[in-house]
């Protein structure tokens, strides 16, 4: 075979592999319900947060209305058509009213107007005028939305990057015990048995509370979903392995170390494609976890710290009933939450139902 | 395992555990709690946030266990709350002589121990022996030595004790401010070397003797220590009747803020000292909950933001880093001053309730406090303007540099776990960034931060704070360049600069004047230095408040504690 | 039986050591030691700190002080906390049976609604009523159990039902046993709600998709071919199979219900071994966060052997030889 042939049929397979990619997502559109149809549109948005957040968001996460915090949520009023030069939109600026019990009141002589498509944002008010607070400020007089949208990076992320920590380890470790059987096997059963017989509750405050101190939020962030995903690898990993140990003996594998494959040739080639997708399905039905886990540690204290913003710490600011009850809007942040874990699981269990063969029934 | 009907035993198994879920649904919702009275069993009620560490009060080094000690066992002298200024105690008076190098001590006759042993010189003497012992660690040896050597003391009779000094000592009685213990009921431990287990929190209660208004009968961990009043106290009121006025004390223990101030709402505790925001709503429902709410005074402690200029941590391999030139230059800190936003940090972090801090001494301290001293208001204009005349110009848009052109930058830290300072540390990077100086903030865990602070030295900048009390030498280890809490560069072999010398000399020589009115003036000198120099920038102080049911009466909070406690009693219906 | 009750119990002791070696060797990477606690307290100098150091033996290197520890363990002795100076044993032994109480009652909650409501959804697959439980436990699984404590806490005092907090009343001591009883269960019902009603959302899928998987097994369908009854066939042949897994998850169940526990501990500010662990981790209090652990690690081996025994009880087809070679 030489080489322009060869490069001739990669090309000709990857056209036809991105063909076969389209359409499978067209298909599978196709066969989704509604709520999954929902549910995939759902994390979508929040991955646009994620990734455009300077333009999905207002303002500066960061910025300070100091004369403004824990202002509610400003509503929306159409302008009329003369005013449309300045904006469509507008609010009524709000005006602490009295600072003790934080009491705001609408100042309807004037009008905020907010502008689509301005200066870079999707929508945002004019540099010296009022702020708009979409979902209202927090303690600081900063935009909720904004940390929100911002907020997004950590807490989509944590999840796909903790599963795919969590999956190729498990997937590695998993497989291989699998395909090496007897001692070896044993051996690393029982290393995963002890790692999931940790009290991972209790464990992960442990090893959270090491984290070193000079990191960086960012290298915090991923300390701590690497922490999350060694204690979650070792139930994944025997998942793996019995799969594997049964792709052992199947006659396509046999045929291949009969034909003298060499071991890693037999894992990566025959053992691990042939568990791949069943890991791919747990996997997204593990995200979930990471980002409720995430949630949890901040709420100790323990998870993203105060200037970076998540979700999970954003809403650790309503572990007080006062603020619930005066506040209620900094639960919002909690909404987005349940939001995202649900439609994971949504998502999740219907790949589940269309691609584990254990579930073909 | 005999096969019996499966099936069977499965519904049996589900049908005890359905009955077993009904019987505790049906005692749950019928469970008649009965209002505890408070008032009529002449009880109070507080909560404390965690359980105690010990109940021999030598050990006691947590606030816990000085509450849970505290009404038990008592000192020579008390301070008066509200003048801060010394009270008889145990010692019915006390006098000053041979050029204030001696102090006499006498003692009261009147004192039992609760099992009914008279109090004697032999309590006091023992008690310092136990303090003095190396074997024992504990927190009032080093304000009782005094140039490194231990306070003598010796009792001529049974009621009268003479502590020698090497020199005049002005703190000698707050030093002397030390629970007494009851020499007949430990010397036996102490001497066969069992002290530090003794009257651990598994003590059973009636065996710990005290002499103190309310001796301890119950303790239940995480759950609360109850007190009954000492029948035998030696504290009489104004017409020669019994005090303590109260029957009993139980002090809970919530560790949580949240569930404090809910219990204080639903009647289960009778005092509460609110957050800042709890503030409002409680004077709102002030009516409906039957409670008083009343400002207390001015935080007695200071909240800093200190600035390391520890050459240790600078200079490496002889290369200097330029943050310490930063941060020993008074033009950049008095920068930097101008930029702390205390009418800020007073309205976000403590709606309002509190008041800008200038000097490190609380003004509540009235004696020892500087009130001559003037803030730095803030103005980044004019920060800008220093900034700018000192040779830190801009470099970039948003950027600063110093004269050597390197961008300004540096960490600034503090605990985790306390919000405010979140904010107000969230508030001063903001300010610094318009100024064109960047901050990089992480908060770290409590342990983590003092190790920064007193081992590695590695850090920049920090929000941190200490606790006052009125006694000024206490801050001993804070302003004296020797000191180990003289936080922006500890332990100095000799003093780095100038000032630094100069405050050690007014600490020295504060001590030798033993009327606070004549002592006074050398700690406010001390206060104009640390202003003027800027090791460490005040931000604010919270004002305190207190909630009570008002059927209390006698009930006067102060910032260094109740006024006349044993007169506090519930008013009869 | 016994031979495989020893033999179980063998397999813990190296579990058991693993893990707390790990944990200990955690605990000594954290910067700083309990004595560090104290360090800014201006009454304490740094002599006292140094004698406080050699008194706990925080001087000495990690290998022994674990082996020390290991030793004491052997002996049935936990070890005396560092910031109470007392046997571990006096503090974690009440925290131990708040959480075990929490855990269980929140755990036969989750039981008694999972289970029926599992039933009759797979029952009635795809009806409207599947379709409305189904989302409404998806929901369920999506609201974080800290979220609803939260709630909790709130419905609590907005209605005064509730004690807020707490695992018994502050008299408690002064009651009659059967109040002393109903006082613990008054306190015990919202936790466990808020608990309990986490769990009942998975665990209802789960049943759901057990009955859903056996209704097509071939036994069933046999037992359909001979002529029985529909309700036999479910009740006698679907449910008793179907429900076995659960015995085995009930053990596993442990782990999460504890963590789960830890967390709505600290938000509900319940006396349990969570909130302990936590604090003991923050004050670097070696003994304390040991000895939680262990507990904690026992509690879930114990768990998992429970209900392996209950397994063979109720599965006919499983045995303790069958156990072990597994």
């Amino acid at each position: 075979m030489n080489a322009v042939a060869a490069n001739i049929r990669a090309e000709n397979h990857a056209a036809a592999e991105r063909r076969g990619w389209a359409a499978a997502v067209r298909r599978e559109w196709r066969a989704a319900s509604l709520t999954v149809k929902l549910s995939a549109m759902l994390l979508l948005a929040f991955y646009i947060f994620a990734a455009a957040s300077p333009i999905v968001a207002p303002y500066d996460p960061a910025r300070q209305w100091r004369t403004m915090p824990d202002c509610p949520p400003m509503r929306l009023h159409l302008a009329p058509p003369s005013d449309w030069s300045r904006g469509f939109l507008y609010a009524f600026p709000m005006r602490l009213d009295n600072p003790m019990a934080r009491h705001y009141v609408e100042d309807r002589s004037r009008r905020t107007f907010v502008r689509l498509f301005y200066r870079g944002h999707l929508f945002t008010t004019a540099p010296g005028a009022p702020p708009f607070f979409l979902m209202g400020s927090e303690n600081l007089g900063r935009d909720l939305f904004s940390r929100i949208v911002y907020g997004a990076r950590v807490s989509m992320c944590i999840g796909l990057v903790g599963v795919a920590i969590s999956f190729s380890l498990g997937i590695m470790v998993g497989a291989f015990s699998g395909m090496m059987g007897g001692y070896t096997d044993s051996a690393i059963m029982r290393m995963c048995e002890i790692e999931m017989s940790l009290p991972s509750f209790y464990f992960l405050l442990a090893l959270a509370a090491v984290i070193p101190s000079g990191l960086s939020t960012t290298a915090t962030f991923f300390l701590i979903v690497a922490i999350m995903a060694f204690i979650s690898w070792a139930g994944f990993a025997r998942v793996i392995r019995g799969m594997a140990a049964s792709v052992r003996g199947a006659p396509y594998v046999e045929a291949a170390r009969a034909l003298g494959g060499s071991r890693s040739r037999l894992l990566f080639r025959h053992i691990i494609p042939a568990v791949i997708g069943f890991a791919a399905v747990n996997a997204s039905l593990s995200i979930p976890g990471y980002i409720l886990g995430e949630s949890a540690l901040s709420l100790l204290g323990l998870g993203i710290q105060e200037p970076a913003a998540s979700w999970g710490n954003l809403l650790s600011q309503a572990m007080d009933p006062q603020t619930i009850a005066y506040f209620p809007w900094i639960l919002i942040p909690g909404l987005f939450i349940s939001a995202a874990v649900m439609a994971f699981n949504f998502l999740g269990d219907h790949l589940r139902d269309r691609f584990d063969p254990s579930n073909a029934a | 395992m005999a096969e019996a009907n499966p099936r069977l035993r499965v519904m049996r198994l589900a049908i005890c555990a359905m009955a077993a879920a009904a019987v505790v649904a049906a005692c749950g919702c019928r469970v008649n709690r009965p209002r505890n009275d408070h008032a009529a069993t002449q009880t109070l009620y507080d909560a404390m946030v965690s359980d105690p560490g010990t109940f021999n009060p030598v050990l006691v080094t947590d606030s816990a266990s000085a509450v849970a000690t505290g009404d038990m066992f008592e000192s020579l002298t008390r301070v008066n709350p509200r003048t801060t200024l010394f009270e008889p105690g145990l010692a019915e008076s006390w006098e000053f002589s041979d050029g204030d190098k001696t102090l006499t001590f006498h003692l009261r006759h009147d004192v039992k121990w609760s099992d009914g042993a008279p109090f004697t010189a032999r309590d006091v003497l023992f008690t310092m022996r136990v303090i003095y012992d190396p074997k024992i660690p504990n927190s009032m040896v080093s304000s009782m030595t005094i140039d490194g050597k231990p306070i003598a003391a010796s009792a001529p009779d049974d009621y009268t004790v003479v502590v020698r000094l090497p020199r005049p000592f002005a703190p000698i009685l707050s030093s002397m401010q030390f629970a007494i213990l009851p020499a007949h009921a430990l010397a036996g431990a102490y001497e066969a070397g069992r002290f530090n287990r003794i009257w651990g929190i598994d003590t059973p209660p009636d065996r710990l003797i005290g002499l103190g208004a309310f001796l301890m009968t119950r303790y239940v961990p995480a759950q609360l220590i109850a007190y009954r009043r000492n029948p035998d106290y030696w504290m009489r009121d104004e017409h020669g009747g019994p005090l303590p006025r109260l029957k009993g004390e139980v002090h809970l223990i919530v560790p949580d803020q949240n569930a404090q101030y809910l219990q204080f709402q639903s009647g289960m505790t009778d005092v509460y000292h609110p957050r800042p925001e709890e503030v409002w709503p409680l004077e709102q429902a002030a009516k409906r909950l039957n409670i008083v709410v009343r400002k207390v005074g001015i935080d007695t402690g200071s909240l800093f933001f200190a600035f390391n200029r520890n050459p240790r941590h600078y200079v490496r391999g002889g290369v200097v880093d330029p943050r310490l030139k930063w941060f020993t230059d008074v033009n950049f800190m008095r920068a930097l001053a101008h930029a702390v936003d205390k009418q800020g940090m007073i309205d976000l972090c403590y709606r309002g309730l509190a008041v800008p801090a200038i000097s490190d001494v609380s003004p509540e301290n009235k004696i020892y406090h500087n009130p001559n001293l003037k803030d730095y208001d803030y103005n980044l204009k004019e920060a800008a303007q220093i900034l700018d005349r000192a040779g830190y110009r801009m470099i970039r848009p948003g950027v600063r540099g110093d004269p050597q052109g390197h961008p300004l930058v540096f960490r600034l830290t503090t605990n985790t776990g306390v919000p405010v300072r979140d904010q107000m540390c969230a508030i001063f990077k903001q300010d610094l960034q318009k100024l064109g100086i960047t901050v990089n903030y992480r908060p770290l865990d409590f342990i983590t931060l003092v190790k920064a602070l007193d081992s590695s030295f590695d850090w920049d900048c920090v929000l941190i704070g200490f606790t006052g009390t009125i006694e000024p030498n206490d801050a001993s280890d804070f302003l004296r360049s020797s000191g180990n809490l003289h936080i922006w560069d500890p332990a100095q072999p000799k003093p780095a600069t100038p000032w630094e010398a100069q405050i050690d000399h007014l600490m020295d020589e504060g001590t030798m004047v033993v009327d606070p009115y004549q002592r006074a003036p050398y700690y406010w000198r001390i206060q104009q230095i640390l202003h003027d120099q800027l090791p460490i920038i005040e931000t604010v102080r919270s004002v305190t408040y207190v909630a009570y049911r008002n059927t209390l009466e006698n009930y006067y909070p102060t910032v260094w504690g109740l006024y006349r406690p044993e007169w506090i009693e519930f008013r009869a219906r | 039986m016994l031979r495989f009750l020893a033999r179980r119990i063998l397999i813990m002791i190296p579990l058991i050591i693993g893990i707390t070696f790990i944990s200990f060797a955690a605990m000594s990477l954290i910067p700083g030691n309990f004595v560090a606690n104290l360090a800014l307290d201006p009454r304490i100098s740094p002599q006292v700190l140094k004698q406080m150091e050699a008194e706990f033996g925080l001087d000495q290197p990690l290998m022994l002080r674990y082996v020390r520890w290991l030793w004491g363990i052997a002996h049935l002795r936990l070890g005396v906390s560092l910031a109470y100076r007392v046997d571990v044993i006096h503090l974690i032994g009440p925290r131990v049976l708040n959480t075990v109480i929490l855990a269980l009652s929140s755990m036969i909650l989750t039981w008694l609604l999972a289970a029926p409501i599992g039933i009759i959804v797979a029952v009635r697959q795809n009806s409207m009523l599947d379709r409305a439980l189904s989302f409404l436990s998806f929901l369920g699984m999506s609201v974080p159990a800290f979220f609803l404590a939260f709630l909790a806490i709130d419905f609590a005092l907005w209605s005064g039902w509730f004690p807020v907090g707490q695992t018994m009343s502050p008299d408690y001591a002064s009651m009659d046993f059967w109040s002393r009883i109903a006082d613990r269960a008054d306190h015990l019902i919202l936790p466990t709600l808020v608990l309990g009603l986490a769990g009942v959302a998975s665990l209802m899928r789960l049943m759901r998709s057990q009955i859903l998987e056996i209704k097509n097994a071939d036994y069933v369908r046999t037992a359909r071919a001979k002529g029985l009854p529909e309700s036999t066939v479910l009740y006698k042949h679907v449910l008793r199979n179907a429900l076995n897994p659960f015995v085995t998850m009930a053990g596993y169940g442990l782990a999460d219900l504890l963590g789960g526990a830890a967390l709505v501990e600290s938000v509900m500010n319940l006396q349990g071994l969570g909130l302990l662990l936590l604090n003991a981790v923050m004050k670097r209090d070696v003994p304390l966060v040991m000895g939680s652990v262990l507990m904690g690690t026992v509690l879930l081996l114990v768990g998992n052997l429970l209900a392996d025994m209950a397994l063979v009880a109720v599965d006919p087809r499983v045995n303790f030889t069958t156990l072990e070679t597994q």
